[in-house]
């Protein structure tokens, strides 16, 4: 339970009283629902933690279970797995700091989470903007170049990621298709990013994009048209009408797709294990590795809880950005 | 957030190096060939009758060649032999899910229930390492005849709670079509390496074995032999203080690696990257190196060739997991004891360019001298655990 | 963006004619130049991948393949096992997308239109446990699948697959709910209707764009699923992903393009589905327009 009521705790911090995250913010209009919203709280409640009972149980519990091993309690439903791995930090009493230690105390474990921090933040930051430009241009002045766009956006959804990366692998190696025709134009190794962190943002970027350029749709298509022209009428330029009118309104669809991609290539494996350099690596790979080459399963538990302790902070990000007052849709 | 591919070392103790780098003098076997295979063959029909019946599950981690060994030739032939058998054969691509499936294996151990596996191979250490947890029944002459003809310092590594049914070696692989004078030892190599950068490749240790096991012979170059043996056969992790030469000259290779220090992440991006001729030299696995020629992946001109002393070579080991059910036991046992026949292993050695799980000298001539295309020496490996270590301390120094 | 589109803004400080045409082909060449770009990036490794799966070989730095084949579509086929593996995907998956509607949709309508205690712990629950490295996960869940006699069935697969989709379809639609302005709800209730009606005939219908996505996205997350699956299902219910992720990476890139293309086939099969729910939403502004 620990760890999940630490990222309570956060979030109670960083949202304070105000605007819970994924609620709708509070609105004058509401008083007759909010009356009742409180008598049916208790309901409401109930249907809330139906995926979190279930969650708890499969994925709650074995988090429980790594916690321990993080503390070094070899023993109970760890001891399979401690007995088969090795370089173990055993707990004396409550638990020991060991493992988190060693760790933190190596460089290349440091250089791997900043690099991790790097990937998530500009790969969500270049997500985020490429499918505002496209849904908010699309729904302010529509083409049909940008539909196509928009339609293109949501294939790599349907390409399971671990062809994807492959496919983005030698598509940007030094054997590929973009450094062919570099070298074609006899620009020599001029266009590799297979190999790079700059690829793992690339490929990273290519995957997320799909799931950002639907939900943005949804929420500029739920726009009313009336707060629109009511821009244009003022003689709003396009970008004012999108930064002024636009986001204000949609900045909970921003907010979501900004966590979601920077969780998702936070937490990522496939991507940065087949893209990416071979050092630094990103936490999800630096996990496995752990795990799987290293035989550590009490170093890959800290791991674990770093990359968790990361989505429990983009997680507070929402809370941030879901706080602002929606103004009423026409 | 899916699929992950995370191959662990190939990296299992190797004592058959030495047993067969002993016992491969032809004619030095106690007992001929034929006479040999006659036995096993007449033990095997008593022990497991033609009649046996059922089906059971073998988990098997490791480079397609590996799979296609089974699916394409043990499975049938063991089907025609016993063809009321079913073998529900699980291929598991370098071993990405050895560890998950370890564990699964250990806690059916502690849980007394069965794993749902019969039989287990693998080419990372993962069955060594269940061997040492005593995770296996253990194999006696009387459940697997056969396995009277295993070098007993490989069996001796896992307990006898495991037997190995086939090795192989790394080797240096180069394109001889640019490269006039290959290197003939490991200093030689290194200097070629410096010499012409960016034109040589090993994959990261974590990736495969074909990388250790370079890895490996830098670090032994700098270590006393009497240290290198311990590495190999116990887990004394403070040894590995004797690595920090080697490591400081692997450092400072890095930018003359492929790609100014990009290591491929697997055995087979390495054949992938001298296939298509971005590097000129590579270390790989002399099954897959063979292989990969035979198919084509790898053009005519590639040469594989061992170095002076060579690269290490390693056994692989198939294992029964305790608390299988009884009748499931019984036809993986009958299945192990087909594998380890004589006929079987020279199917095995011939299909993977590689070693028998059984000695050398119960073979027949024929096999013999076939087998010595590639010379037989070999290094010995470091212990499973060490080589975990190897894994993580060289991507902590080297890349 | 700016630029481009506010030539025809009235209002806007138009400068003289000529400089304004030089300015309209300058941004015609700037956009088509843009949009060429994004279809590089987007569709060309795609494109790439379907030429490998039908080639032979390259030679550096040739475009082109040396001769195409249909070989590698010969031996992906007739791979024992994959027709046993497709009906296993297309079943399961499907499950796992009703359970996980069946658990979250509920919870995304109360996280969506009610505050009620815990909202925020049950929001970030969900979502850090979505980040933690799913090979830790399903390692750490082996002693209990193994207490709930679970290892190595079917319910056991769907359990694994359904953590997956967790994320989505309790987030996404929960934005969807919240969304829907509250005076179509009052409206509704104005006139005369029931709270059931309410949620069947106003609230689920206008957030069927949010629901479509969330479906798509946990369809394809459970369909994908091959590490927990394979610890939990093997050896009896190895899905499609299991069965080629095992091989992808070890066969020449033409394989890994034809997995990639074979693979693809159900999820776009998906797509053509539920594309009418999925673009609802914009078509409908667009007819409003």
């Amino acid at each position: 339970m620990s760890e999940t009521s630490v990222s309570t705790e956060v979030a109670e911090a960083v949202v304070g009283g105000a605007g819970a995250p994924g609620a709708p913010a509070p609105r004058a209009r509401r008083s007759r629902r909010s009356a009742e919203g409180g008598s049916r709280g208790g309901l409401a409640g109930l249907l809330g933690y139906l995926p979190v009972a279930f969650l708890l149980v499969f994925g709650g519990i074995p988090i429980v279970f790594s916690l321990l091993l993080m503390f070094g309690h070899l023993g109970g439903p760890n001891a399979a797995i401690s007995e088969l791995g090795q370089g173990e930090i055993p707990a004396h009493g409550i638990g020991t700091l060991g493992a988190i230690t060693q760790l933190f105390e190596n460089a290349s474990y440091r250089q791997d989470i900043f690099a991790t921090v790097m990937v998530f933040v500009v790969t969500a930051a270049v997500v985020l903007a490429i499918a505002a430009l496209l849904t908010f241009w699309h729904r302010l002045r529509p083409s049909k170049p940008l539909a196509v766009l928009q339609f293109l956006a949501v294939i790599p959804l349907f390409i399971p990621v671990v062809i994807a990366s492959f496919s983005l692998w030698t598509f940007w190696g030094d054997r590929g298709f973009t450094n062919s025709l570099a070298q074609l134009a006899g620009w020599s190794n001029g266009l590799i990013f297979s190999g790079r962190i700059q690829g793992v943002i690339l490929a990273e970027t290519w995957v997320s994009l799909p799931f950002a350029v639907l939900l943005l749709r949804a929420g500029v298509a739920s726009l009313g048209d009336s707060s629109l022209d009511a821009g244009r009428d003022a003689g709003a330029r396009p970008f004012t009408i999108a930064r002024r009118i636009m986001l204000p309104q949609l900045r909970r669809e921003c907010t979501v797709v900004f966590c979601f991609t920077a969780v998702g290539a936070l937490g990522s494996f496939t991507v940065p294990y087949i893209v990416g350099p071979s050092s630094p690596v990103m936490l999800g790979v630096d996990a496995v590795n752990t795990y799987t080459a290293y035989n550590q399963p009490q170093q890959a538990a800290v791991i674990g809880f770093t990359i968790f302790v990361l989505a429990a902070l983009i997680g507070c990000v929402y809370a941030l950005g879901s706080r602002s007052r929606r103004v009423g849709r026409g | 957030m899916r699929h992950r591919r995370s191959a662990a070392a190939l990296a299992v103790v190797g004592s058959v190096a030495l047993s067969i780098g002993l016992g491969t003098g032809v004619g030095a076997s106690v007992r001929p060939a034929a006479r040999v295979h006659h036995t096993t063959s007449h033990k095997t029909k008593a022990r497991y009758p033609r009649t046996l019946a059922g089906s059971f599950a073998f988990y098997s981690g490791g480079d397609t060649n590996v799979q296609q060994l089974w699916q394409d030739v043990l499975i049938p032939a063991f089907n025609r032999a016993y063809p009321n058998i079913h073998v529900n054969y699980v291929f598991d691509e370098h071993g990405t899910n050895d560890v998950a499936t370890l564990a699964r294996v250990a806690q059916a151990e502690k849980n007394h229930a069965a794993s749902g596996y019969a039989l287990l191979e693998s080419a990372t250490n993962a069955v060594e390492l269940a061997a040492r947890q005593g995770l296996f029944i253990p194999v006696t002459t009387k459940d697997i005849p056969n396995s009277v003809n295993v070098p007993s310092a490989s069996m001796k590594v896992v307990n006898s709670d495991a037997v190995p049914y086939r090795g192989s070696k790394v080797v240096l692989a180069y394109n001889s079509a640019t490269v006039k004078n290959p290197p003939k030892t490991l200093a030689q190599l290194l200097t070629w390496i410096q010499q012409n950068p960016g034109k040589f490749a090993y994959c990261s240790p974590s990736g495969g074995g074909s990388g250790s096991y370079f890895v490996q012979s830098v670090l032994n170059s700098y270590i006393p032999q009497s240290v290198q043996e311990q590495l190999a056969f116990t887990s004394n992790s403070s040894l590995e203080s004797y690595w920090s030469k080697g490591l400081a000259e692997l450092h400072k290779l890095n930018p003359d690696m492929y790609g100014g220090g990009n290591y491929p992440t697997g055995n087979t991006q390495v054949l992938t990257l001298l296939g298509s001729g971005a590097v000129q030299m590579a270390t790989v696995w002399s099954d897959q190196g063979t292989q990969a020629l035979q198919d084509g992946q790898l053009p005519k001109s590639i040469k594989l060739v061992d170095l002076t002393p060579p690269f290490a070579g390693s056994p692989v080991y198939l294992g029964i997991p305790k608390y299988t059910p009884k009748n499931q036991a019984i036809l993986a046992s009958a299945f192990l004891n087909f594998v380890l026949s004589v006929p079987q292993q020279a199917k095995v050695v011939k299909r993977l360019a590689g070693f028998p799980g059984i000695k050398v000298s119960v073979m027949t001539k024929t096999v013999q001298s076939e087998f010595g295309v590639l010379g037989d020496g070999q290094s010995l490996p470091y212990a499973a655990t060490i080589s975990s270590d190897l894994n993580r301390i060289w991507q902590q120094q080297v890349p | 963006m700016s630029v481009a589109a506010s030539v025809e803004v009235p209002g806007w400080n138009a400068p003289t004619s000529r400089a304004r045409s030089v300015l309209r082909v300058g941004m015609r060449v700037g956009q088509v130049v843009l949009f060429l770009a994004a279809v590089f990036f987007i569709v060309a490794p795609l494109g790439w991948l379907i030429v490998l799966a039908f080639s032979r070989g390259f030679s550096f730095p040739s475009l082109v393949p040396t001769s195409f084949t249909l070989s590698w579509w010969h031996t992906v086929l007739a791979s024992p096992g994959l027709l046993h593996s497709v009906v296993l995907s297309v079943t399961i998956a499907p499950v796992v997308l009703a359970v996980s509607m069946v658990i979250c949709l509920p919870a995304a309508y109360a996280i969506g239109r009610y505050n009620f205690p815990g909202k925020r712990f049950v929001l970030l629950s969900v979502f850090s446990i979505n980040a933690f490295p799913r090979i830790s996960l399903y390692i750490a869940m082996i002693p209990m699948l193994f207490l709930l006699n679970l290892m190595g069935t079917v319910i056991g697969v769907v359990v694994v697959q359904l953590i997956g989709t967790i994320l989505f379809m309790t987030w996404i639609p929960a934005t969807g709910f919240a969304a829907i302005p509250e005076e179509l709800v009052e409206a509704a209730r104005d006139a005369g209707a029931s709270k059931v009606q309410v949620f069947w005939r106003v609230l689920l219908p206008l957030c069927r764009p949010s629901i479509a996505v969330a479906a798509v996205l946990s369809f394809l997350a459970a369909f994908d699923e091959a590490q927990g699956t394979f610890i939990v299902g093997a050896p009896n219910y190895l899905t499609m992903p299991v069965r080629m992720y095992s091989l992808v990476l070890d066969y020449p890139v033409q394989f890994a393009a034809v997995f990639a293309v074979v693979l693809s086939i159900p999820s776009v099969v998906l797509l053509i589905l539920v594309r009418k729910h999925l673009f609802a939403g914009t078509s409908a502004a667009m007819h409003l327009r």
